[in-house]
């Protein structure tokens, strides 16, 4: 008898993102998985605007802004797994995006972690960081890296 | 602190842990198809190419078992590619003193220990049952199967997160980092907990 897998898969309002759900759909879904969507809402350039605003309104505005497209991606994504007819749930988690997503996954007891990528070239890669990289380095199971190619900038 | 910043806080996470989940239930159960609404069907699995960086190591053994456990379709075109870097073991000192003799020697063990890897290569393929095509591949291993992949439109690469290098200082394997930066397909790297221990 199979055990169950936990699928996790880390999503933002990317096509990278989207690549990479469709790919685990087409090629490594099985019966029975159970998805985690994780989403890690950039809050982190509110932090470094509101030490320059001083109005708490602009600030509020843009935590509302932040939810609304937070809300449309589980939204688009919840639509995206019922149509496929697939099982899981979607969560949110705050911190720096590669710690963000393997917290989840080790905690939802990953059996594989599943990331899009933006496909940057060396140098943006070294100056931007990447969250693949972090996630490949630090986790202790199988991770998928959507790479592709229409994506790839190698710069 | 004002309530606005204190829910800011929270939010990136300098309150303390927050995770809010929402859950999209959706049963197995079969769908009523409506003139309206037509459900799309479940996802159809057709075979995929992959190509398996495989140097023989416990590593790439382990992420091929890994890949026989969780990804294998029945209708996958699996390239097992192997990377063989002949010569590579005879140390300078040798090649400089120029004993013939002792060179040959050397060659002869490099291809003994190749025909035991491919072995090995072969047992497992058969284990699981798992038809395939053994590519042997010349270069620079990283470049060589990026390129492998990209030459046989493979949909895929899995890898070990390392090969036979046994010096632990990096965190992953050279070769299984050129193959995740150069990569034109997603690559499933086979990380595991313990890199040690489990595969003694």
């Amino acid at each position: 008898m199979e055990s169950k897998r936990t699928i996790v898969i880390a999503i933002d309002d990317s096509v990278h993102s989207e690549f990479a759900f469709d790919f685990y759909v087409d090629n490594v879904h099985r019966h029975g998985d159970h998805i985690v969507l994780v989403h890690v809402p950039e809050y982190s350039n509110i932090l470094s605007a509101s030490s320059l605003l001083t109005d708490p309104n602009i600030i509020a505005e843009m935590i509302k802004d932040t939810e609304e497209r937070t809300s449309e991606l589980v939204d688009k994504y919840s639509f995206k797994m019922q149509q496929k007819q697939l099982h899981g749930h979607v969560r949110q988690q705050c911190g720096k995006p590669g710690e963000a997503i393997l917290e989840c996954a080790r905690e939802e007891g990953a059996t594989m972690l599943i990331l899009g990528t933006r496909g940057m070239g060396l140098m943006r890669r070294t100056f931007m960081g990447s969250v693949s990289d972090y996630c490949l380095h630090h986790a202790s199971f199988p991770v998928l890296v959507c790479r592709h190619k229409p994506f790839i900038n190698d710069k | 602190m004002s309530g606005f910043l204190s829910n800011l806080l929270g939010k990136v996470g300098l309150g303390g842990g927050h995770t809010s989940g929402q859950t999209v239930e959706q049963t197995a159960a079969p769908v009523i198809q409506t003139d309206t609404q037509m459900a799309e069907e479940s996802p159809k699995k057709t075979g995929k190419n992959v190509l398996i960086a495989m140097d023989g190591s416990k590593h790439a053994l382990y992420a091929f078992e890994w890949y026989a456990k969780n990804l294998y379709h029945p209708d996958d075109n699996v390239i097992m590619a192997h990377c063989a870097e002949p010569g590579v073991n005879i140390p300078l000192s040798s090649l400089l003193a120029g004993n013939p003799i002792l060179i040959e020697g050397m060659l002869r063990e490099g291809d003994g220990k190749l025909t035991r890897t491919f072995a090995t290569i072969e047992a497992a393929a058969e284990k699981h049952n798992i038809k395939h095509v053994l590519e042997r591949l010349h270069g620079p291993p990283g470049e060589a199967i990026v390129k492998a992949a990209d030459s046989q439109n493979a949909d895929m690469i899995v890898a070990g997160s390392r090969g036979f290098g046994t010096l632990r200082r990096t965190i992953m394997g050279s070769v299984s980092d050129y193959i995740v930066h150069h990569s034109k397909v997603p690559v499933m790297i086979c990380k595991h907990d313990d890199e040690h221990v489990k595969l003694k």
